[in-house]
C-alpha cells in the first residue's frame, strides 16, 4: 500500500511547495504571516523590522523547501527558522545599539567612525537648535566626543567624571538628536 | 529577575537605567538564553490578530525570489484578473489541476442532480458522502469515484458532509474556485460572484485560483470574489449559513430584499412589492418548516405590511 496517499490537508500544501508549486507557497504565507509579524513584534521588533523577518522566514522556506520533511510538524519547522532569525536580528540591533554608545572608545571599525561623522555633520546642519538645546552638561560632553574627537576615556579623564558617565550622556544625546531629527 | 527586565524590554516598558542594563544583558549568553525562552512562550501565547498589507508584503518576498521564478511570481503578483481569465480558460479546456492526480482517459458515467427553485435534494454519493443540495442548483459527479479522486462540480448552494477517505481528496469545484478535503462537513454557496465556503469540521483547502490556496478551520470561512480572485477569511454564524439544510428559514437583521430572494428560492414563489422603499427594511425571524402563508403572516406584521397571495404570485402593499 503506498503510503504517500495517506496524507493530511497540511502535507498535500507541504508537498506542493516541494514540488515548487506557488499556490502552496502562498497558501502557507496565507496561513502563517500574521502570526509571524505579530510574534517578531512581540519580541520588540518594529514595524518594518517585523516585515522583514516575515520576508527573511519566508524566502527561506522557498529557499530551502527541498529539505522539508512533510511527515513532520511543519509549524514546528517554521518556528524553528523563525526563532533563529529573529534572535539573530535582536541580538545585531543590540550590538549595533551598544557600539553607538561606545563610540569612539574601541575604534577599529572605521565605518562606524565614518557613520558618525555623517551623523555628526548632518547634526551640525541640521539639527542646530536641537544641540543648543541640550543639557549644559551633555552638550560638552557631546561636543568633545564629536567635534573635538576625544574618546570617552579622554573626556572623563578631562571633565574630571566616570566613564560610565560619559558614556550614559553620549547614549542620551545620541539618542535625543537622532529622535528630533526623526520627527522633523 | 533578568528575565522580567528583558520582558519589560521587549514591550518598550524600560526606564532609561532599566533599558541599560538589559542591552548588557542581551549581549551575554544569559541574554540568549532569556531570548530564546521568551520567545517559546510568545510563540506558545495570545497574540494580536490585526490585519497587515499582506499583499504589498507577499509582493516583496517574491521580487526577491530566485529570478527564474521571478517572471512567473511578477506574473502571480499583479496580472490577477488575467490568470483569472487564463485559468478559467485552463479549468475548461483541461480536467485536471495541480490538485488532482492525472485525469483517467476511460470515459466515467457522470451523473447529474438539479433543484428547481421550492425544491431541496438530499443526494448520497458512491462513497457515502451526503450532500444536501439548495434550491435552484445543480451537482454533477462521477457515478463511481475514482481510485484517487473524488470530484464534484456545483452550481448554486449545498451543503457537504464528506466521507473521511484519505486515499481519495474530495473537490467540489465552483467555476474556477476547488474547495478540497479529505473528511469533513462544509457549506457552499456560489450563488452571487462572491463564493462563500463555510467549513463546519474538519479541513479544506481552498484554491482560489492557480497561484492562491487557504486553509480553513472549522468555524472559518473564506469569501472568494471571483471576479477579481480576492479571498478572505471570516467567522461566520453557523445558524445563518446552514438553517436552510434543517428546513429551518433564519433571518437576522437581514434586509427585505434579502429575505425576498431566499423565498423566492425557497417556495418557488414570485413577489412584487408596491413601493420599493420597504426593500430596506431590516428583518429578523426564525421558522421551521412553516408554510408560506405563516411565514407571510408574521412578516406582515413585523414589518407592517399588507399581502395578498395568489397561486406563486405574492404582492406586498405597504400600509
Amino acid at each position: 500500500m503506498e503510503e504517500k496517499n495517506f496524507v493530511s490537508i497540511e502535507q498535500k500544501v507541504i508537498i506542493a511547495l516541494k514540488k515548487g508549486k506557488s499556490w502552496a507557497f502562498k497558501a502557507i504565507f496565507n496561513e502563517y504571516h500574521l502570526k509571524l509579524y505579530h510574534f517578531s513584534k512581540k519580541m520588540g521588533l518594529s514595524h518594518e523590522d517585523a516585515e522583514g523577518l516575515v520576508q527573511e522566514v519566508f524566502i527561506t522556506i522557498w529557499e530551502k523547501r527541498a529539505y522539508i520533511k512533510e511527515e513532520l510538524h511543519f509549524k514546528s519547522y517554521l518556528y524553528t527558522i523563525t526563532k533563529r532569525l529573529t534572535i539573530k536580528r535582536i541580538r545585531r540591533l543590540v550590538l549595533e545599539n551598544k557600539f553607538q554608545s561606545d563610540s569612539q572608545s574601541n575604534s577599529k571599525d572605521v565605518n562606524h567612525e565614518t557613520e558618525d561623522y555623517i551623523i555628526f555633520s548632518d547634526l551640525m546642519e541640521h539639527a542646530h537648535t536641537s544641540i543648543e538645546k541640550l543639557p549644559a552638561d551633555r552638550k560638552q560632553i557631546f561636543m568633545l566626543s564629536k567635534q573635538h574627537g576625544l574618546s570617552n576615556q579622554e573626556i572623563s579623564e578631562k571633565l574630571n567624571i566616570s566613564k560610565r558617565t560619559v558614556e550614559n550622556q553620549l547614549y542620551r544625546a545620541n539618542k535625543t538628536l537622532r529622535e528630533e531629527i526623526n520627527s522633523k | 529577575m533578568n528575565k522580567d527586565l528583558i520582558r519589560k524590554h521587549l514591550s518598550g516598558d524600560c526606564s532609561f537605567e532599566e533599558e541599560q542594563q538589559a542591552l548588557k544583558i542581551l549581549s551575554t549568553d544569559e541574554g540568549l538564553e532569556i531570548l530564546s525562552d521568551l520567545a517559546d512562550e510568545f510563540w506558545e501565547g495570545e497574540l494580536n490578530t490585526e490585519k497587515i498589507d499582506d499583499k504589498k508584503l507577499y509582493q516583496k518576498i517574491t521580487a526577491k525570489l530566485p529570478s527564474s521564478h521571478t517572471n512567473y511570481w511578477k506574473y502571480v503578483g499583479y496580472a490577477a484578473s488575467i490568470i483569472l481569465l487564463v485559468v478559467s480558460a485552463y479549468v475548461i479546456s483541461k480536467n485536471s489541476s495541480s490538485l488532482d492526480d492525472t485525469a483517467s482517459s476511460i470515459p466515467v458515467e457522470m451523473v447529474s442532480k438539479t433543484t428547481s427553485k421550492g425544491q431541496k435534494s438530499t443526494i448520497i454519493l458512491s462513497d457515502g458522502s451526503k450532500v444536501i443540495l439548495n434550491s435552484q442548483s445543480a451537482i454533477s459527479y462521477p457515478k463511481y469515484f475514482t481510485d484517487s479522486t473524488r470530484n464534484i462540480e456545483l452550481e448554486g448552494e449545498a451543503f457537504f458532509d464528506v466521507t473521511k477517505d484519505k486515499t481519495r481528496p474530495f473537490t467540489v469545484s465552483t467555476g474556477s474556485t476547488k474547495t478540497q478535503a479529505l473528511g469533513t462537513s462544509f457549506n457552499i454557496n456560489s450563488r452571487s460572484s462572491f463564493h462563500q465556503i463555510s467549513l463546519v469540521t474538519g479541513k479544506v483547502l481552498i484554491n482560489t485560483h492557480d497561484a492562491d490556496a487557504f486553509i480553513l478551520q472549522p468555524g472559518e470561512a473564506l469569501e472568494v470574489n471571483i471576479d477579481n480572485g480576492q479571498a478572505h477569511k471570516s467567522a461566520f454564524d453557523s445558524e445563518k449559513i446552514l438553517s436552510w439544510k434543517d428546513g429551518i428559514l433564519y433571518f437576522d437583521d437581514s434586509q427585505l430584499q434579502d429575505v425576498i430572494n431566499t423565498l423566492e428560492l425557497w417556495y418557488d414563489v414570485k413577489f412584487e412589492l408596491s413601493s420599493d422603499q420597504i426593500a430596506h427594511k431590516k428583518y429578523t425571524g426564525r421558522f421551521e418548516n412553516a408554510s408560506l402563508r405563516h411565514v407571510l403572516k408574521s412578516m406582515s406584521f413585523a414589518l407592517d405590511f399588507e399581502y395578498t397571495l395568489k397561486e406563486k404570485n405574492v404582492t406586498i402593499v405597504t400600509n
